[in-house]
């Protein structure tokens, strides 16, 4: 069941489009993330969603009614901030009590509200302690629990973990995937962290210049990404460049090779996108010659860079032998399976 | 619904600020091109008049050059006094230097009327200066010029500015990175070498703008010459209190007025050029 | 390299330039403290006998006590003006963008830029055009124009310096702004108003260049003040000096004492 709606939402700073022609569906329960590079527009998203920012076009539906011109304290959304910006005079249940005050609730029920929320984030006796005496890692779940202790439809992250080192970011993806789960709603995430992206989502939305790129589950967006954006921004791959000859050829590095079945104009320019997984080596035939120029070792595979008579470095990655089977400066040939790559004009 | 709120919270001060402020001073440009009746009222009538009494009568101009010179020398002795006192703050105490800032701060809050009054009873004829000085055996008889001359009057003055001044050129001081002192001595800078090449031109924006402060409140003060000044002490300020008092010719008290704004105005600007110029020093 | 030896020649002559100047600040404050105690007429050297004598004279006079009265009178009503306008309105300049920002904020501060006077002698000339006679009530209006660039620069300074993701976060879960403002805004901008409203006060009861053409009958202490020294050097305004002197002194160090407890939370 669908429960918001972006309707062909269009937000500007001053000329700047901030927001272009945005149009996408919500299904309740789902965990939802908007990715995409600093700038691409994913913050003013959410803020509209927020409300606190006012889109120029366009709807927002919230169990399909139009809440796009209500104030932030009208919509039954909450939001877990990048700084959390809790409270600071206010102590860790006053804090969590906050929202519950404002719906005027009785004191006996925000007692046990304050009560359950702080054994779901795990902070019993924590209560009485002010936001700036917790570390941040307790910070974090203090705003988690101050969101959700109101009942939103929706819960909206700003990227919530930017500010907490490598370790501990790990660790709250996790709490945040089994909180996810445990309570039911609707997550909608902003981050610009794509492994954080994949890690956690039901759906991605790719967002770059304002635009919606591409929505869909991690795995589509890694193998079958629907714009050159996409292929390029997520995850690690390799470009070769060359020209469409008919729907599915393609003349790439002097070699024609078959391509995704496209309808691009004959002879215009074309690249090939290629996950390093996705590519074969072998040391007698395939489609492409090349020499090893180096090898990385990554623990779970081994990274060879192949440099092909263009001079452009491919990379490949090769699930881990103890022993590398390729030596440096050896003539090999690579290959790749054309169902699994990606063309683009 | 926000655009509203934006003006509605901000319009009780623009409202404030143009009637009870910017109308006042505006309207004193207008009342230097008008004139007065016999009896002192303003009548609305627009010349030069006012303008042509102000600048053919040489008591104005007098008055204007004895005032700034006057504030000159006020701003020097600012300036003479909160150099040693912001430096030892700024790079010699160690433990009390809160306290010592506190110290410069407070006296900058301090009731304007108590501290000329303290000046009064130090320099009067029979006051504590003076008898101080007879009992060691200094004097025989009471110094005259202590009170009601120049002296006092500028002496006052520099006492209540000097807070103004010192404030400024403390928090230049302070600004200046420590380890940059430390490098120019460990190259061999000589203590004077490292204040002239490196603390006065980056301590510069603060001094000339503390001197600014003295000089733009002493040009203005009226207070300290008509308690302190003598039979020739004549600044600007009472000549103005005199034109909107007794001698009641406003339209004339407003061309000084004027004269005043835009003299300080230039003032004004001429500090912060010099500030800036020197203040990109700094980063 | 070689240390200088500790007691240099320039770092002795820095030290006593130092603590000359502080005697300066302040040996003619600590004198009208001294001399108030003073049980002579005139203030000369040395004090022969202390006594409360000049504290009895002044706790007498009646006109120091309405003048008082009338000074704490427009301290209390042009703070509390200068608070009820100033504050929504540094807080609109924080959170808004205005093309006349920048002028504003130099406009508004022009009454503490130019010397009093000027500003005292276009009020002045003005009010009574809108019809209001130099009075105690063109005094609080004088007042509160000058205070005013007190509490917007201060309150501004401070509001630049809360986090706007607080305010955001109370609208989230659900408070209005009114509600905002008193919940969350203001018990975090709290010591640094209460810092600048005693700054207010203080200033009001001392100011002279605009209370000095505005008042008519009713006299504001420093005027009363002003007056008695016009008239000649008598001790009872020792003893007032010395009481202001302590008021002022006492609510200035409770401000700063605020205003740093504010910046470390």
């Amino acid at each position: 069941m669908t429960i918001l709606e972006l309707d062909q939402l269009d937000k500007y700073y001053g000329t700047n489009h901030v927001v272009n022609n945005l149009s996408l569906t919500i299904t309740e329960g789902e965990f939802l993330t908007i990715l995409g590079p600093s700038g691409c527009g994913k913050t003013t998203t959410l803020r509209m969603i927020g409300g606190f920012e006012a889109p120029a076009h366009g709807r927002i539906l919230l169990k399909g009614i139009d809440i796009s011109s209500l104030p932030p304290y009208k919509r039954n959304v909450n939001t877990v901030f990048q700084q959390y910006a809790l409270f600071p005079h206010m102590t860790v249940s006053e804090n969590i009590a906050f929202g519950l005050h404002q719906q005027k609730k009785d004191k006996a029920a925000i007692a046990r509200r304050v009560g359950e929320m702080l054994e779901m984030v795990r902070l019993k006796g924590c209560e009485s302690r002010k936001p700036q005496e917790l570390s941040g890692g307790e910070q974090q779940r203090v705003a988690i629990a101050r969101a959700v202790a109101c009942d939103p439809d929706i819960l909206l992250f700003d990227e919530p973990l930017g500010s907490l080192d490598l370790k501990l970011r790990k660790q709250m993806q996790t709490e945040l995937k089994n909180l996810h789960r445990e309570l039911g709603k609707t997550f909608v995430y902003v981050t610009h962290d794509q492994e954080e992206a994949l890690t956690m989502s039901d759906r991605i939305a790719v967002m770059n210049g304002g635009v919606l790129e591409q929505l869909s589950t991690s795995e589509e967006l890694y193998y079958y990404p629907q714009t050159k954006f996409v292929a390029d921004f997520i995850g690690e791959t390799n470009i070769l460049e060359g020209k469409a000859m008919s729907a599915d050829l393609a003349e790439i590095q002097g070699v024609i090779v078959p391509v995704p079945v496209n309808n691009y104009p004959v002879g215009c320019d074309v690249q090939l996108f290629i996950r390093p997984e996705h590519i074969s080596i072998s040391p007698k035939a395939g489609r492409l010659k090349g020499i090893i120029s180096d090898m990385i070792f990554v623990g779970t595979n081994r990274k060879y860079i192949i440099e092909i008579p263009s001079g452009q470095r491919i990379i490949a990655a090769e699930t881990t032998l103890h022993i590398p089977i390729y030596a440096l400066g050896q003539e090999v040939w690579i290959d790749w399976n054309p169902g699994k790559a990606s063309l683009f004009w | 619904m926000k655009p509203l709120q934006k003006y509605l919270l901000l319009a009780p001060l623009g409202i404030w600020l143009l009637l009870f402020m910017v109308l006042p001073y505006a309207f004193v440009l207008v009342q230097s091109f008008l004139e007065t009746d016999m009896f002192g009222h303003v009548l609305y009538h627009f010349n030069l008049n006012a303008y042509q009494k102000v600048l053919s009568s040489e008591v104005y101009y007098r008055t204007l050059l004895h005032t700034f010179v006057s504030s000159i020398i006020v701003a020097f002795i600012c300036i003479l006094v909160s150099m040693p006192l912001a430096y030892f703050i700024a790079f010699k105490a160690t433990r009390y230097k809160a306290l010592l800032y506190a110290l410069i701060v407070l006296p900058f809050w301090m009731s304007y009327i108590v501290k000329a009054y303290a000046w009064k009873i130090i320099l009067g004829q029979s006051g504590i200066l003076n008898s101080f000085l007879m009992y060691v055996g200094i004097i025989d008889d009471p110094v005259q010029f202590f009170l009601y001359s120049d002296f006092a009057t500028i002496i006052c003055l520099a006492y209540i500015l000097t807070p103004f001044v010192a404030i400024p050129i403390y928090s230049a001081f302070e600004q200046i990175p420590k380890p940059l002192i430390e490098a120019s001595m460990d190259l061999g800078a000589s203590k004077w070498t490292s204040f002239w090449n490196l603390i006065w031109p980056l301590s510069l924006p603060g001094i000339v703008s503390g001197g600014t402060f003295a000089l733009v409140l002493s040009m203005g003060d009226f207070l300290s010459a008509s308690l302190m000044g003598g039979p020739n002490t004549l600044m600007v300020g009472n000549l103005v209190t005199s034109l909107f008092g007794t001698s009641n010719d406003r339209p004339v008290g407003s061309v000084i007025g004027v004269i005043m704004f835009f003299w300080i105005l230039l003032l004004l600007i001429g500090s912060s050029r010099v500030e800036k110029k020197y203040s990109t020093y700094t980063s | 390299m070689v240390r200088k030896q500790k007691y240099s020649f320039w770092g002795v002559l820095l030290t006593i330039a130092a603590a000359m100047a502080f005697c300066f600040l302040y040996a003619p404050l600590l004198i009208i403290i001294l001399y108030s105690f003073n049980d002579a007429s005139v203030a000369s050297f040395p004090i022969e006998k202390f006594s409360l004598k000049w504290y009895h004279v002044m706790w007498e006079n009646e006109s120091l006590f309405e003048a008082m009265h009338n000074s704490i009178w427009v301290a209390i009503t042009s703070t509390t003006l200068a608070v009820l306008i100033g504050v929504p309105a540094a807080y609109a300049l924080n959170k808004y963008e205005y093309f006349f920002k920048e002028t504003l904020k130099k406009i508004i501060l022009t009454p503490i830029t130019l010397p009093g006077i000027i500003t005292g002698v276009a009020m002045l000339s003005f009010y009574p055009l809108i019809g209001l006679n130099i009075s105690l009530t063109a005094v609080i209006i004088g007042h509160t124009t000058f205070l005013l660039a007190i509490v917007v620069s201060l309150m501004l300074n401070r509001f630049m310096q809360l986090d706007p993701f607080l305010e955001q976060a109370a609208f989230d879960l659900g408070a209005t702004p009114i509600s905002a403002f008193f919940h969350v805004i203001l018990p975090n901008i709290r010591m640094a108003l209460i810092g600048a409203i005693l700054l207010c006060l203080v200033l009001s009861m001392d100011e002279i260049p605009v209370s000095y053409f505005l008042t008519a009958r009713d006299n504001t202490l420093p005027m009363e003040i002003y007056g008695m020294m016009r008239r000649g050097v008598t001790p009872e305004v020792n003893a007032i000096s010395t009481l202001v002197f302590l008021f002022s002194s006492a609510t200035i160090l409770l401000a700063i004492w605020l205003s740093d407890r504010d910046r470390q939370n």
